[in-house]
């Protein structure tokens, strides 16, 4: 039996239509991928919507029923019609001769598209039990807590550096110029803002300052001072504040009429101005007009430099995978490689077990994390080749 | 295959009074028997993690992993359970739970309460529906998820205990004779027919302590001695 179950028309345009010969209650769409959620009362469902229409009408027209009509267990969706000598109270089956619509919502379209690509953590660890433990095999028994344990510790593992990172917001920098740092953030991948064209440009993280951990009050003679509760008094970083206001233009040695005009910096010619021709160089590290961020580990935000104030940005980062159910899911491509994580993962850890069996699996997990690693790079020849097309290409100074 | 319980007994009567030994009473039978049913039905537990330590065949006929299950299969009973176990459970096998009638059915998995502690004050490990877990305590099933017993949805995969062997009788008023009920009546053996002899044997070695001849108990025991020796090599 082929591991797909909708139809293309479910797949594609998100839909399933019942037709309705005798009146009916209960409607299964358990061949959706799509676990449809139910509403919370007074709100829209989550990720569906039940339209009907008779069938006098052709082609149908549908009509979304009340969400006081229906509910969903395990995707079999119980619809009430009202009651003709009652009206208000919905529990009369569906009529005979209509066609009920179950319709997913587009967010929910999305979630589904591509879906294929991935295999759930749930079935990992399914397959695993039933292919990789038992008698007659290397693990005869193993706890399947264990294999949970190992599974999800996979995915993290993974997350960090062998999936591809899809996680990323698009931000406004607001004047405060600092961001929070998002729910499900492990570490970022990139930082970038974007311009009008919408190309990317990379915003680098810089050493030139810090966000301190700790800003406690000192007194006259610099010990922190406590309050009655005899914890340190904390502060606000007066180098946060500095770097706030920090003109960026003196920082990269970029020229503009201010500098020139109003400032005592390196390019200032002036007679006076004894800084004139000091500066015998420019560091590369720090000359470009991109800005720079930083992480504030104290407010678990990231503080951007004053000249990204109401740019628009790409955060990129990654996740363990382990945060939200629809996250826990590996492409198919690492599927093997997750397996004799799991397994070696047991073996390493259990005693009595031969070291060359514990040195086979580590090999294979090796072998086979490498090959993920290597099928989720992505290269392909025809992109490959166009980059090298590059080469060609004279270097001018 | 049940084994009749007058084939048995009269079996072990012909072997003894052939001999000129002594009697059996259906009292003392009724006990022997329920206790010798018991070491055989125990045995299989035995024997199968034994078996399953050695390279088994796959022949119709001959392979014993195959053939102790299927006398334990006998005893394997399926039932929904709220949270109690049935008064007949003798050994546990799985504990499923299905959401509703038409979704896929999760095992749970069976913990010690230590596990169970340890269990949920981790996160990564966190019982779900999809994965739950259990443990028991006095006969009582403790879900975690809380309450999946209350859905009327776990079923208990369990081997059932054999029920006390009866040889069901009346005495006859004229000369005292022990007359058996007949078919349909008392309780026979449930263990696999393929048994009888070794139950056979093992009666008798009992029988043998009862009527004190030390003769029957080594003829008896070394038969069945021999048969299992048999059995397992």
């Amino acid at each position: 039996m082929g591991l797909i179950t909708e139809t293309n028309y479910q797949y594609y345009e998100g839909k399933r239509i019942v037709n309705v010969t005798s009146p009916t209650l209960a409607f299964n769409f358990q061949d959706f991928n799509t676990e449809l959620v139910d509403y919370i009362a007074g709100t829209e469902p989550a990720n569906y919507i039940i339209e009907y229409s008779p069938l006098t009408t052709s082609p149908p027209v549908f009509t979304p029923l009340l969400l006081e009509q229906y509910s969903v267990d395990n995707n079999i969706v119980t619809i009430y019609f009202e009651d003709p000598l009652n009206p208000g109270v919905y529990d009369q089956p569906v009529p005979a001769n209509s066609v009920i619509q179950c319709r997913l919502v587009v967010p929910a379209k999305w979630d589904n598209y591509g879906g294929y690509e991935y295999v759930s953590l749930n079935d990992i660890v399914n397959n695993f039990m039933i292919a990789y433990v038992g008698e007659e095999k290397i693990i005869s028994s193993v706890k399947r807590t264990d294999v949970i344990f190992h599974a999800r510790r996979g995915l993290q593992e993974f997350s960090y550096d062998t999936l591809k990172s899809i996680k990323s917001q698009e931000l406004q920098i607001p004047p405060s110029l600092s961001l929070i740092i998002p729910q499900d953030y492990v570490n970022y991948v990139q930082m970038s803002w974007i311009d009008a064209l919408g190309i990317k440009h990379i915003i680098y993280p810089t050493t030139l300052t810090s966000n301190p951990y700790q800003v406690p009050v000192q007194d006259d003679i610099g010990i922190p001072v406590q309050d009655e509760f005899e914890e340190n008094i904390e502060s606000t970083s007066l180098t946060n504040e500095r770097w706030k206001v920090a003109n960026d233009l003196n920082i990269t040695g970029q020229i503009n009429s201010n500098i020139l005009n109003n400032n005592a910096g390196v390019y200032n010619w002036e007679w006076w101005k004894a800084a004139y021709g000091e500066r015998y160089g420019l560091n590369p590290l720090y000359t470009n007009e991109n800005g720079w961020f930083t992480i504030d580990e104290r407010e678990g935000k990231f503080s951007f430099s004053s000249n990204l104030a109401g740019k628009l940005i790409i955060l990129s980062y990654i996740s363990d995978g382990l945060a939200y159910d629809e996250d826990m899911r590996i492409p198919k491509m690492a599927e093997e490689a997750m397996y004799m994580h799991i397994i070696y993962s047991i073996l390493s850890t259990r005693k009595n077990v031969q070291e060359y069996i514990v040195r086979r699996f580590q090999k294979e997990k090796r072998a086979k994390l490498r090959n993920a690693k290597i099928r989720l790079s992505n290269i392909k020849l025809e992109a490959f080749t166009q980059v090298m097309r590059g080469k060609s290409k004279w270097i001018k100074h | 295959m049940a084994i009749n319980v007058n084939d048995v007994y009269q079996t072990v009567l012909l072997i003894l009074n052939k001999e000129q030994r002594g009697y059996m009473t259906p009292l003392e039978f009724n006990k022997t028997a329920t206790q010798v049913q018991l070491e055989i039905f125990e045995s299989y537990f035995e024997d199968l993690n034994q078996q399953l330590r050695l390279n088994q065949n796959d022949s119709s006929y001959a392979d014993r992993v195959k053939h102790i299950e299927e006398k334990i299969e006998i005893f394997q009973t399926q039932t929904n359970v709220n949270a109690t176990l049935p008064a007949d459970c003798h050994r546990i096998g799985t504990l499923s739970y299905q959401k509703n009638a038409s979704s896929i059915t999760h095992t749970l998995e069976k913990v010690t309460v230590a596990e169970y502690n340890a269990i949920t004050t981790s996160r990564i490990v966190t019982p779900s529906e999809d994965f739950p877990i259990y443990y028991i305590n006095q006969n009582e099933i403790w879900t975690l998820p809380v309450g999946l017993g209350l859905s009327g949805r776990l079923r208990l995969n369990y081997i059932k205990k054999p029920k006390d062997i009866v040889w069901q009788y009346s005495v006859d008023p004229v000369n005292g004779a022990y007359i058996w009920s007949g078919p349909g009546t008392g309780q026979s053996f449930e263990i696999d027919d393929s048994d009888q002899t070794e139950l056979v044997l093992k009666i008798l070695a009992y029988a043998g302590i009862i009527i004190r001849d030390p003769q029957v108990v080594q003829t008896a025991s070394a038969m069945a001695q021999q048969q299992d020796q048999n059995e397992k090599t």
